[in-house]
This record gives C-alpha cells, structure tokens and sequence, in this order.
C-alpha cells in the first residue's frame, strides 16, 4: 500500500504525466518492433524495410547516435529502411533511435513513453561495438543528470533521459544464451535493470518452453548475469504482493508471441498470429507472457524500476564517478579498461615488478650507504654522542615533514638512490674539508635538508603532473599509505570543488571521446578513400595498357598489310621484269 | 543394312547394359555426404534427423554445455551411417558445424567450414594419385544446407559471406529453418529478399537441371526452383492425425504437419536432396567443383621446383594466408611496438631525472664548498686575531 508521500507524489505525477523510457535490444528478427507496437496497441513503430507502408500512427523514429566499425557512414537505422540487396553484405553498425510517445489512459493519467531502439545490434561480423556503443549511450545518460545535479543553478525543465528498463530480447534458439547475449546483459545491467525476454516464442512447443526457460536460467545463474528480480520483502509486503512477485520470478524470462495484425476473438480486440494451422492469441496467457509483462512493465513495477534506476543503479554510478573525478587521476576507469594487453604474457607487468625491485634495492643500498655515510662523517669529524643523536633527529624530522608535504616521498628516495654514485666525489669533498669544526657541519647538514625541501617543493611545483604519477606508480607500495593520510586533508578542499568541476569534466570527457570517435571514423574513411583510388588507377592503368597493346596491334596490322601489299607488288613487278625477260629471250 | 538385321533379328542383349549397370549399383550402394551449416538453435539437427527418419545426430546434452566455455570454436563433426531401404546401401555421411555464429565476433567463423571442404578435395586428390586408390575415402561434400535464421528481415552480412564462399566450393541450397515463426505473407516477403540478395551478391547456389526432354521432370525442377530458398520444419515425434502417425510440431494452436506442402517445404526439399536429384549433385560435385579445385591446384603446382618443397610451403601458406594468423600477428606486433616504446619512454625519464638530480647535488656541492671556504676564512681570520691576541 503506497504511504501518503508516494501518494502524494503520484498525484503530482498524474498531472505532469509519468516519464517512463524503455530501451529494446536483442537482434534483429526478435521481434522487437512488434512487441512496441503490441504494448502501446498502436503501429507505431514501422517495420525493417516496411516504411513506406507506415500507418498514420506511425512515427519514424530520431537517430540519436550511430557508428561503425568499417568506417562507411552508413547509418544503421537507415540501412533499415529501405531494402537493399546490393548493400546487404555491409555491416549496418549500430545505431540508437528513440520515439516518444503519450498515452492517456481512462482516468486521465498521462504517461510519457519513450522507446529506444537500437537497430543493427546483432547484425554485424564483430558485434562488440555493438555493447559498447549501448554502454556509452547510457553512461552518457547518467552523466547529463549528474552534472545537473551538481550544477549550482539547476535547470527546472531539465528532462532526465536515463533508461529505467532494457528488455533484452533472446533469439529463440531453444539451446541457451549465446556469447553475445551473455556479454550484453552483463554489461548493460550497470547501467540499467535487465529484463530477458524471449522473442518469438511461438516457435516452441510447450516442453520446449519450458526447457528454454531453464536453460536461460541456468545460464544467468552460471555466469552471474545481474538481471532484474522480483523481490519482495516476506514480512512487510502483503501477501499478495509476495504472491506476485514470486509468481512473476518463476515466469521469468518472459515469453513473448508479439503481432501486429488485430482480430476480434469471442468479441474481444486482440492481436494475432494468423498461421494455416491455427491462430495465436497474443494475450491469451496459456501461450505468451505478453499480457504479464505488459502489466508489469506499465503498471506494477513502473514506479519499482524507476526507484531502481535513481537510487541503486545511478547512485552506484555517481559514487564511483565522483570518486574517479576526486582522485584527479587523470585517467578514468573506462580509459584504463582499454589498454588491455593481448593474452599474451604480460611483459609489463614483468618488467615493472623486475625493475620495481631492483629499484627498491638500490633505494635501500642507498638509504644503507647514507646512513653509513652520515654516521661515518659524523665519526670522521668525531662529536659527541649528544650531537649524533641531535643529527639523527633531526634528519628523522625532516624526513617525517618532507612525507607530511605532497609527493615528497618519493623524490626523497628517488634522491636518495641518485646520490649514490656521486658518493665517493662527496667524500673527497669532505676529506678536503677535514679541518671543519662539527658544530658546522651538522649546520651545514640541516641547510642542506632544508634547501632539499625548498627544492622539491619548487619541482613538484613545477614539474608535470605526468612524472609526478609515474613517480608514484613506481614507488607505490611505500607511498600508499602516505597518500591515504593526504587525501583525507585535501578531500575536503576537493569535494568542495567537484560541483564546480564535475560538470565541466564531464562535458570535457564526451568532447574527447567523440573527437576521438570522429578522428577514428575520419582515419578509416581515408584509408578506405585510399584504397578505392589505388583501385581505380589500376584500373586505370590496366586500361591504358590494353590501349597501348591495341594500339600496337592495329599499327602491326598496318604495317603487315602494307607489306602484305608491297609484296605482292614486287612479285607482280618480278613477274612483269620475268616477263620482259621472256620478252627479251 | 546391318542396323537393319540386327533390330530384325533376336535382340543380342546390349539393350540389357542399363540392367547390368543397375545391378552393380544397387549391390555396391552410395556414399552420400551432407554438410549442415549455420548458427546453432536453427534446427540443423533436427532436421536431419527429420530427413532420415531415425536418430542419426543425438541433441546436444544440456548438461554438458556447463563444460564448455562460453566463447566458442567452430567445430566440425563427422557423423557416418548406413541406411539401408528395399536393400539398397547408402552410406551417408552428415558433417555438423556447431559454434558456428555463436560468438559475438563473427569474424572468418567460415574459416573451419571452407578449410573443411577444401581438404576433403584435396585429400582425394592425393588419394587419386596414389598406386592403388581402390580402398579410397571420399568424404567431399556434395551437398551443404544452409540454415538461415527465420528473422522475417533480410539475411546478415555472415550468411552472404559464408555463402559466398561456400557457394563456391560445394553445392549449397539455403533453407530457411523454423519456417513455422512466419506467417505466410511474411515468409513470401522474406523469400522474395533472399533471392535478390542471392542474385545481387552473386551468390553460387545449387539449381536442379532442367531436362528438356522430360516434361514432368522440367516441370518438377522448375518448381523447386521457384520455391529456393526451402522452408522447412523439422520434428521427431510423431502425432496421430486422422488414423495415421504423421510427424509434426504440436502447439497449442494448431499441428503443424512436416509433410504438408501447404506448411513448409520440407517435401519438395526432400526430393532434391534424395529423390530425384542425388545423383546430380554427387556428379555435379565431382565434375563442377573438384574439377575446379583440382584445376586450380595442379596450375598453382606448375611453376614449382620439387614436390616436397611444394607441399612444405603449402602448410606454411596454410598459416601465411589464414585471416585469423594475420590478425593476430598485426596485434602482437601492435602490442609489442606499443610497450617498446612505452619502456623507451620511461627510460628516458628516468634518465632525465637522473640528469637534474646531479645538476642539483652539484649545485649543492658548490655551494657547500662555499660555505666551507667562507668557514675557513673565517676560522683562519679568527685564529689570526686569537694568534694576534
């Protein structure tokens, strides 16, 4: 039973209609279209290849986004909507639409549907673009609420395009869950609740079904697929609703018979699957899950998925956002997860520990050989034990200030290790120097750490962020501990900073990632161009050749006529010259 | 004159040859090889097991598939049997490709399918070659199905492309597999799309002769002709329809009959494969398209020195041209120059690091010495005016 505040703000709902947004995926021949078309009870969307014969209901839906992996420009969407046999061996890509409709309901509530397709997923050879593309689209989602969140004047008519369900439709192959589906439902569920259907189910038989259904099952259990569950808690929740729920997670998956075709049966307007051998009824039921998922979708858990989205999945989202921002690493999880080596042996990962502990034991040889060198000058300069211990300690002092100050650390050791080899030039320096008193010296030594700090400062000031994080990197493992205590400090300082920045740098990140995409796209086409004109001045080529030959050929015919003829002129003249011969004889 | 007397004549009994001939096929039998291609849940198996009427290719067992891991090989299974009806031998051998298509990248999954077919070519071809070939095995495909996902749109850049090339290389008739998803008119619309892809991709597929001599055989060819690409449902469990055991699909709105030419094509298909034109397409295969390989590859063997060589680099080519090999190459050698240069880099820093540390401690030095000698002067000027007190 919903309290007075849900109460309240479903009225508040009712007169500014409900957002809803409804993401379909799955391949393509899955029965996508007619099951938007089912749900609303309106052709709505047009069929592949079928948009000239678009009712007046019909909308063509707005591309939003496309790409593709073999840089044509060809648009997914598009590709599908007229039929091409020529360009049917192209890989159509991928693109994401949306149409967005009203529907009034008997007591004139108003919901705002948007559906969002995604056209060509499936389709091509090499389909992990496809997830991928999805992926950023809905990331990109979050990120336009987020940064309206942290906004400092919000924007009031800012419309929030976040997907509250994806139904991901299952090619009825009644084996399991292939790659794709596996890779795709994982993936998509960070962002959005997952709900697996099976299109097309009226290819199964009812045992087939059934066995389908516990194969999937079986499948997103094995793999771990975090899909959208019915749950209810037992002791709060009525009885029904833990009735319901239960009932709605045992018929998962759901099997949809979807169809565009109305027919009247016992009086009552349904759609149909007209087949010589019989008609199925797409609500009845005993056959598809359609009318289940259809109350579900909008009404019962229409409120429950939206919750989910904001509270769970956006939330998980936010948190790790803003943790990525607030670090300043410079490098954002979805960056690094790119750089993946091949399956290769990872030979960074060898040469970084190798070099790491070569570098951790030269870093302690020199802390040895400094230690040594300062208490040997101390004995070569022979002061008292007061003097020793006020040296160490302050060089103990110093060195527990030089970790307090960012990033000194590391450039403390980094030196450490440097001064070894210039060590032996230092003693000589020193023997040199041997007739110095030691109230001198250990001053001399207190400048020396002191100009160290300065120094430092004025390089960790100055120097790239670049060296400073390679710096850390390598020396990870003794500055972790120093940076969590740093953090702590500043993490206020930058919290308070994030509203101001996150927006911007979330802005910044889309910019690159879509230049990155559009360079991408530019360099493909260009080799693409490239090679088309190779092509063609071949061809070219080839042809000038056959010209020439021709060429060659007519002038040989030529020629060998003329002989031909001049031959037979001689002869004829041989002959005549015979002739006078005779003549003469 | 003497054509004369001998029709006049008792017949000698050359007429009698064909009967001979008979004899000797019917007691040696046939060997008849199917390859089945597509993605996996189309009904590859069931058909076949449809086309035979007896459980040639067990279902996969669902138990196993937890075994396998999830991103799959092409596989190529071999299975052999001999049927036998009213005493005549066929030894049908039924070649499956599971995993193909399974994968969410697609790339070159023909590879397994082409290589396949390829080898069988020339594997008898080598056994040709041999002194005695009496006892040869010949497992070229004389025909493959290709199972098209009944999508009701068009067909996938994979299908074309493996079509392609096995349009090429063997027999190959599309089918449309689970035709009972498709309402009538979507299946018309589907088929029509089928066949201007396949003419406009230039796609081989196989198409019965039309003899001219026959009329019921030319009428009979041609309407299998018309009705490319086959659509066909496959069951093994048999229903009791009017008396009679027919097999079918049972839903809960109708039976669909298996052999009811108003349902699917499964008939007509039947009779291409077995009936009426077996035979050409075992002799298509080994005029048309072993010919083709075997010309192809003795004029490739012409310019070379040895046979031995010949055949080293022929499996080293198998490796050079195999799209998958390359690829990979591309990326280690990708991955390779990218860490060099990253290690460069860093090594480069390193050095740099090393160079301001020195010109620092240097600095430092100097300054030391400095002090030092500032000390001294000091001290010496103090001992002075000690010494001079």
């Amino acid at each position: 039973m919903p309290n007075a505040s849900t109460l309240f703000k479903r009225q508040k709902d009712m007169k500014r209609g409900i957002r809803f947004t409804m993401m379909v995926c799955g391949c393509s021949g899955t029965g996508k279209t007619s099951f938007v078309n089912s749900l609303l009870d309106r052709n709505i969307l047009p069929h592949r290849f079928q948009y000239q014969n678009l009712g007046s209901e019909g909308s063509i839906p707005k591309t939003i986004t496309y790409s593709n992996l073999n840089g044509a420009m060809a648009n997914a969407a598009d590709l599908g909507q007229k039929f091409d046999a020529e360009l049917a061996n192209q890989e159509p890509g991928i693109a994401i639409t949306e149409t967005s409709v009203e529907i009034v309901d008997e007591d004139d509530s108003r919901l705002q549907l948007t559906i969002v397709d995604t056209p060509g997923f499936g389709d091509n050879l090499d389909n992990s673009l496809c997830t991928k593309e999805i992926c950023n689209f809905l990331e990109q989602q979050f990120d336009l609420v987020l940064a309206e969140e942290t906004k400092v004047r919000r924007n009031p008519r800012f419309e929030d395009t976040r997907i509250h369900v994806c139904l991901y439709f299952i090619a009825p192959s009644g084996h399991g869950l292939r790659e794709l589906d596996v890779d795709g439902m994982k993936k998509l569920s960070k962002y959005v609740n997952v709900v697996p259907v099976i299109g097309r189910a009226d290819s199964f038989t009812r045992t087939e079904l059934i066995n389908f259904k516990r194969n999937i099952n079986d499948d997103i259990e094995r793999f771990k697929i975090p899909v959208f569950q019915f749950t209810s808690d037992e002791e709060e929740d009525d009885p029904d609703t833990v009735e319901e729920s239960r009932f709605l997670q045992q018929l998962q998956p759901f099997a949809l018979v979807t169809s565009d075709e109305t027919a009247t049966i016992n009086g009552v307007s349904t759609r149909v699957r007209r087949y010589p051998w019989g008609v199925v009824d797409i609500n009845d039921t005993t056959v598809s899950d359609f009318p289940v998922l259809r109350s579900v979708l909008l009404g019962s858990h229409l409120q429950d998925l939206k919750d989910i989205t904001h509270d769970y999945l956006y939330e998980n989202y936010r948190t790790e956002r803003l943790s990525a921002v607030a670090d300043l690493k410079g490098d954002f999880p979805f960056e690094s997860g790119e750089t993946e080596p091949p399956s290769m042996s990872n030979l960074a990962a060898i040469a970084n520990s190798k070099s790491m502990q070569k570098f951790g034991r030269v870093g302690v040889a020199a802390d040895d050989a400094a230690s040594a060198f300062s208490s040997g000058t101390v004995r070569h300069t022979a002061v008292e034990t007061d003097d020793i211990e006020a040296v160490s300690a302050r060089l103990a002092n110093t060195s527990i200030t030089e970790e307090d100050g960012e990033a000194g650390a590391p450039k403390k050791q980094v030196i450490k290790s440097m001064l070894l080899p210039e060590r032996p030039n230092l003693e000589t320096q020193n023997s040199s120097g041997s007739g110095a008193p030691d109230l001198l010296r250990t001053r001399s030594g207190s400048a020396y750490s002191l100009q160290d700090d300065e120094e430092l400062k004025s390089m960790t000031d100055t120097s790239e962020k670049g060296i400073e994080d390679s710096a850390k990197n390598q020396y990870s493992p003794s500055i972790t501990s120093s940076r969590a205590s740093q953090n702590q400090v500043v993490d206020t300082r930058r919290l308070r900073k994030i509203s101001e920045t996150v927006p911007y740098m979330l802005r910044h990140q889309t910019l690159v990632t879509k230049q990155q995409k559009l360079e991408d796209l530019e360099r493909k086409s260009a080799i693409g161009l490239a090679k088309r004109a190779a092509e063609l001045e071949k061809k070219a080529m080839e042809l000038k050749l056959r010209e020439k030959k021709l060429r060659a050929k007519m002038a040989a015919r030529q020629v060998s006529d003329a002989a031909s003829t001049r031959s037979a002129q001689t002869l004829t003249e041989r002959s005549y010259i015979e002739g006078d011969d005779a003549v003469v004889d | 004159m003497s054509q004369v007397a001998t029709a006049n004549a008792e017949p000698i009994g050359i007429t009698n040859l064909p009967n001979q001939r008979y004899k000797i096929v019917s007691k040696e039998g046939a060997t008849f090889t199917v390859m089945l291609a597509g993605e996996s849940g189309l009904g590859k198996t069931t058909f076949i097991n449809t086309l035979f009427q007896t459980l040639l290719i067990p279902h996969q067992d669902n138990r196993n598939r937890f075994s396998k891991p999830i991103k799959k090989t092409v596989e190529i299974s071999i299975v052999r049997a001999e049927l036998e009806e009213k005493n005549f031998k066929l030894r049908l051998n039924v070649i499956d490709t599971p995993g193909f298509g399974d994968n969410v990248n697609n790339k070159n999954a023909w590879q397994p399918i082409v290589e396949f077919i390829d080898e069988q070519h020339s594997s008898y071809m080598k056994q040709e070659s041999q002194p005695t070939r009496t006892g040869a095995k010949d497992l070229r495909v004389h025909a493959c199905l290709y199972f098209i996902r009944p999508t009701g749109h068009t067909l996938k850049p994979l299908d074309i492309e493996a079509m392609k090339r096995i349009g090429t290389r063997a027999n190959l008739i599309p089918v449309i597999a689970k035709a009972d998803t498709l309402t009538p008119n979507e299946m018309l619309e589907f088929k029509k799309r089928i066949r201007a892809i396949i003419e406009a991709q230039n796609i081989r597929i196989y198409s019965p002769p039309i003899e001219t001599d026959d009329q019921a055989a030319a009428e009979h060819a041609k309407q299998l002709i018309e009705s490319m690409p086959f659509a066909v449902i496959g069951s093994e469990e048999e229903f009791e329809v009017d008396g009679k055991m027919v097999k079918g699909r049972r839903y809960p709105w109708g039976f669909v009959e298996v052999e009811n030419d108003q349902h699917c094509d499964f008939r007509k298909l039947r009779s291409l494969l077995l009936r009426t034109n077996m035979l050409d397409l075992i002799l298509s295969t080994r005029e048309i398209h072993y010919e083709t390989y075997r010309g192809l590859k003795m004029n490739g063997e012409v310019g070379s020195e040895s046979p031995s060589k010949d055949s080293k680099r022929k499996s080293v080519d198998k490796f050079v041209d195999n799209p998958e090999f390359i690829e990979e190459e591309k990326r280690l050698k990708r991955y390779f120059a990218e860490q060099l240069r990253n290690e460069d880099q860093r090594f480069k820093q390193w050095k740099q690091n090393i160079h301001t540390e020195k010109n620092r401690l240097n600095h430092d030095l100097a300054n030391l010495q400095g002090d030092m000698k500032r000390l001294e002067e000091e001290v010496t000027s103090l001992k002075q005016e000690k010494g001079y007190e």
